[in-house]
């Protein structure tokens, strides 16, 4: 890193007196090594792996991280190795670098390659240079300086440098990995390269990586992306990409320094990339076919920073995405020209074979396939892969197999019928709606939310034709839900038989109203049709199902059902008696009064 | 005799190869004491667990690198100090391996993970046949603490619930499943009595994150006693328990 130091300093009429220096003792080195750094293993990781970097840019370096079987840090780079002049040079002079007139190399400040005593109090280093291995050990001794010792040498044929550093708990040390990911190339870490994070973007100076935070990379060396200090808040999961020396970092090499211009720079960058990732995302997720595909482009990096997205339509909530065969995210979606996204990572063993769980394969309308298909209201599993389904057991559809049908076009088959606790009102449910039908004082049927079940309650209507029960639309002019678009197919089918119907149900309407005081009202009950009045004499069960089933339900014989209700009760005899066929309401105000009177 | 140099928080020995551990390794006090009494070999097989571990498990487990390979799956470094503390004693490794297979026959991948978690943070006690022991608090008349009434946990009682419905999310830290913990969360626990509880590795669902990993969701145990004075385990083998 190239690191200029040229200050103006013009004096007139002063005396000098001395030049500053600093003393070497242990305070100061204290300060240089343990103090220097926040993140001391975090430090020596990156210092490291920088000095190895910067050696040997062409060959992998090779890390093995602690672990129980081996607690030890070691790095080993296949540069050129250190002469026993440059080990003195490099390892026992605090601020002495090679790099500082370069901007292609990372080091400069002269302090990485002691890092270790941030932590430790030795580490021994293996010089391969020369056709000599020399093994040495930097420790700290009594006093708080750094000595260097040479311990054995012989003859080799490999070149390079390791640094072996003693480590207590491995997964710091695990941890401290992140900040070398996107070395070039990829540093080989315990025999295999070093995985990196996802990228799901690649463009100008930055990537969008798949989950994480921003981050800014400086060379190879990646630093975190301090949002409080830029005035940017959630940014996506950006990493800005800047050449060695475009921006300054500190000392400790653990961030970069927050310049008014570095702050200027960033937040320029940031719009900039803000705007381009933008216009191509939906070129990006035009591409994807599946949603494990959506969610991986999307995950961490678009939903939780509210870049909108245009004209996708991902919206289901509760609904449950397998992106791995043994994880499982439940997504909770809505739409509304934004996407809120909330993601909970679960394993799949709670699925159980009471779960409606479906094999993802139509992107396009499974939507529409499952929406009357599900069985219940239980939360829906969308998996991509059924192997992990046929090992636990667990029945599933494929989402192909179930034939498309348009909602409107087709009446679905209610799933579910209930009344809503005492009242007249019938629900509906076809698994993903609920719609009222509700039966008034004038044996009016109304409808709320009955955007799909125009079919449903036409095919109500002819059963209760058959059964010598007459519907009336409650309201021609609408009013409610969508029910103004199904009437006319609504009164074709009750129509022809209004008046009839009209004429019936009004005999028993003023003849329960005069006799009880209350309407007549039919309402829907979980056992059937019955007469909210309960000592009603005409009261007929009828059962719901008959009303929804398949089949046409068998006539019922109305007079006979009355004829036998009179027989029972005695009340209704003299509206027997008085002979019946009467049309008007007057006639039957008369009848009844008759009636109340005896 | 070795080159080696000790600081304050570190010991180094140039044997054929570079080895240094920390102070908070967990045999620095035996290093330091071989060192001191110059047993030199004693020192480097300290400082190399990995020459220890292959040694006791004799062919049955591979070592690849830092990683240990039970029938070539990867087991987690966890069980590392288990190893060497049965190793120390000169325990046989049968158990060691029932239990790793049936870590191994856990069904989900994050349950296994889980497990090593608690593994890695307490005191384990293995039976012979692989199986893991747990302490368990019930109320007086051994019935489970949380209901009072649905569980009645008497010495040789099977309990078991289907694992889906064991809640495995270790967020959770309150939730469905049966409730076992190590000797650290016996405290915590509600109750009068304390059983010990055997459990099938591969029954292990759950090991919420409160607590320090102390406590563990279970689908199926086995009481196996009871005990009045419970201790905390001081070896890994079932044989040399307290319990």
């Amino acid at each position: 890193m190239l690191i200029e130091i040229n200050n103006t300093h013009q004096s007139s009429g002063l005396t000098k007196v001395c030049d500053f220096a600093i003393e070497t003792n242990g305070v100061m080195i204290k300060a240089l090594t343990s103090r220097l750094y926040s993140n001391p293993i975090g430090s020596i990781v990156r210092e490291l792996a920088s000095n190895a970097l910067d050696a040997c840019p062409t060959s992998p370096m090779e890390i093995s991280m602690p672990s129980a079987l081996d607690p030890q840090f070691r790095i080993r780079d296949y540069g050129p190795g250190l002469s026993p002049q440059q080990m003195v040079e490099v390892f026992t002079r605090f601020g002495a670098s090679t790099k500082r007139n370069t901007n292609t190399q990372i080091g400069g400040f002269g302090l990485g390659a002691k890092s270790p005593f941030a932590v430790v109090n030795s580490y021994a280093i293996t010089s391969y240079h020369g056709g000599t291995r020399t093994s040495y050990l930097a420790s700290i001794t009594a006093n708080g300086m750094p000595t260097l010792h040479q311990t054995h040498s012989a003859p080799t044929a490999e070149t390079g440098l390791e640094i072996t550093v003693p480590a207590g708990d491995p997964s710091k040390w695990r941890e401290a990995i992140d900040q070398i990911h996107f070395f070039e190339p990829s540093p080989f870490v315990d025999g295999a390269p070093l995985p990196r994070p996802e990228i799901t973007y690649r463009g100008t100076n930055f990537f969008v990586q798949r989950s994480g935070k921003p981050r800014i990379m400086v060379g190879p060396v990646s630093y975190p992306l301090d949002q409080m200090r830029i005035n940017h808040h959630s940014v996506p999961p950006f990493v800005l990409q800047f050449a060695i020396g475009e921006l300054e970092v500190t000392a400790s090499r653990e961030e970069v320094v927050y310049s008014p211009a570095t702050i200027s720079l960033l937040d320029t960058r940031i719009k900039e990339a803000t705007a381009e990732y933008r216009a191509n995302l939906s070129t990006i997720l035009a591409k994807c076919t599946t949603v494990p595909e959506i969610w991986r482009v999307l995950e961490g990096s678009v939903l939780d920073h509210n870049i909108k997205l245009h004209d996708y339509d991902v919206s289901s909530s509760n609904v449950y995405l397998v992106a791995d065969d043994d994880i499982f995210a439940e997504i909770t979606l809505r739409q509304q020209n934004r996407v809120r996204w909330v993601p909970r990572w679960t394993s799949g063993d709670h699925l159980s074979p009471q779960h409606d769980v479906y094999v993802l394969d139509d992107i396009r309308r499974w939507q529409e396939r499952i929406q009357f298909h599900r069985k219940s209201r239980a939360p829906l599993f969308l998996v991509k892969d059924p192997a992990s389904l046929d090992l636990l057991g667990i029945p599933y559809t494929r989402i192909s197999s179930i034939p498309t049908a348009s909602p409107l076009r087709r009446a679905p088959r209610p799933r579910q019928l209930r009344t809503m606790g005492s009242s007249n009102k019938l629900i509906v449910s076809t698994g993903s709606y609920e719609h009222y039908i509700e039966v008034d004082a004038n044996l009016n049927i109304k409808g709320t939310n009955i955007r799909l079940t125009f079919d449903l309650m036409r095919s109500i209507a002819e059963r209760l034709k058959v059964l010598g029960l007459y519907v009336i639309p409650h309201n021609h002019r609408g009013g409610v839900g969508n029910l103004v678009e199904a009437l006319p197919l609504w009164e074709q089918a009750a129509l022809p038989h209004l008046d009839e119907a009209k004429a019936y149900f009004q005999h028993h309407i003023w003849a329960s109203y005069h006799t009880y005081n209350k309407p007549f009202v039919l309402a829907l009950s979980r056992n059937g049709l019955v007469p909210t009045i309960p000592r009603m004499p005409t009261a007929k069960h009828l059962d719901i199902t008959t009303l929804m089933s398949d089949k046409m339900p068998a006539p019922i014989d109305w007079q006979k059902e009355i004829d036998d209700a009179v027989k029972r009760h005695p009340l209704l005899k003299p509206l027997k008696a008085a002979s019946f066929g009467f049309q008007h309401a007057d006639e039957l105000t008369s009848i009844v009064s008759l009636i109340i009177k005896e | 005799m070795y080159p080696h140099l000790i600081t304050d928080n570190t010991i180094t020995i140039l044997a054929d190869d570079t080895l240094s551990v920390t102070r908070d390794h967990p045999s620095f006090s035996a290093i330091l004491d071989a060192l001191r009494e110059e047993r030199w070999d004693d020192a480097v097989d300290l400082m190399t667990p990995r020459r220890r571990v292959s040694s006791f498990v004799e062919g049955a487990m591979e070592i690849v690198g830092n990683t240990i390979l039970r029938g070539g799956t990867p087991v987690d470094n966890a069980i590392v100090p288990h190893i060497l503390d049965l190793h120390q004693q000169g325990l046989p490794v049968g158990p060691l391996l029932a239990f790793l297979d049936k870590v191994l026959a856990n069904p989900s991948m994050r349950s296994r993970n889980q497990l090593w978690r608690f593994v890695a943070t307490n005191k384990i006690t293995i039976t012979p046949e692989g199986d893991l022991l747990f302490y368990k608090k019930v109320k007086d008349d051994y019935y489970d603490v949380h209901t009072g009434k649905s569980n009645r946990y008497t010495v040789g009682s099977t309990h078991s619930m289907h694992r889906s419905l064991v809640d495995d999310d270790p967020e959770s830290t309150c939730s469905h499943g049966l409730h076992v913990c190590s000797y650290e969360y016996l405290r915590e626990f509600g109750g009068q009595r304390t059983l010990v509880c055997r459990v099938n590795p591969a029954d292990v669902v759950s090991v919420p994150i409160d607590y320090h990993n102390t406590k563990v969701r279970v689908c199926q145990l086995t009481v196996v006693k009871e005990v009045s004075n419970p201790t905390s385990p001081t070896t890994t083998s079932y044989e040399e328990c307290p319990f």
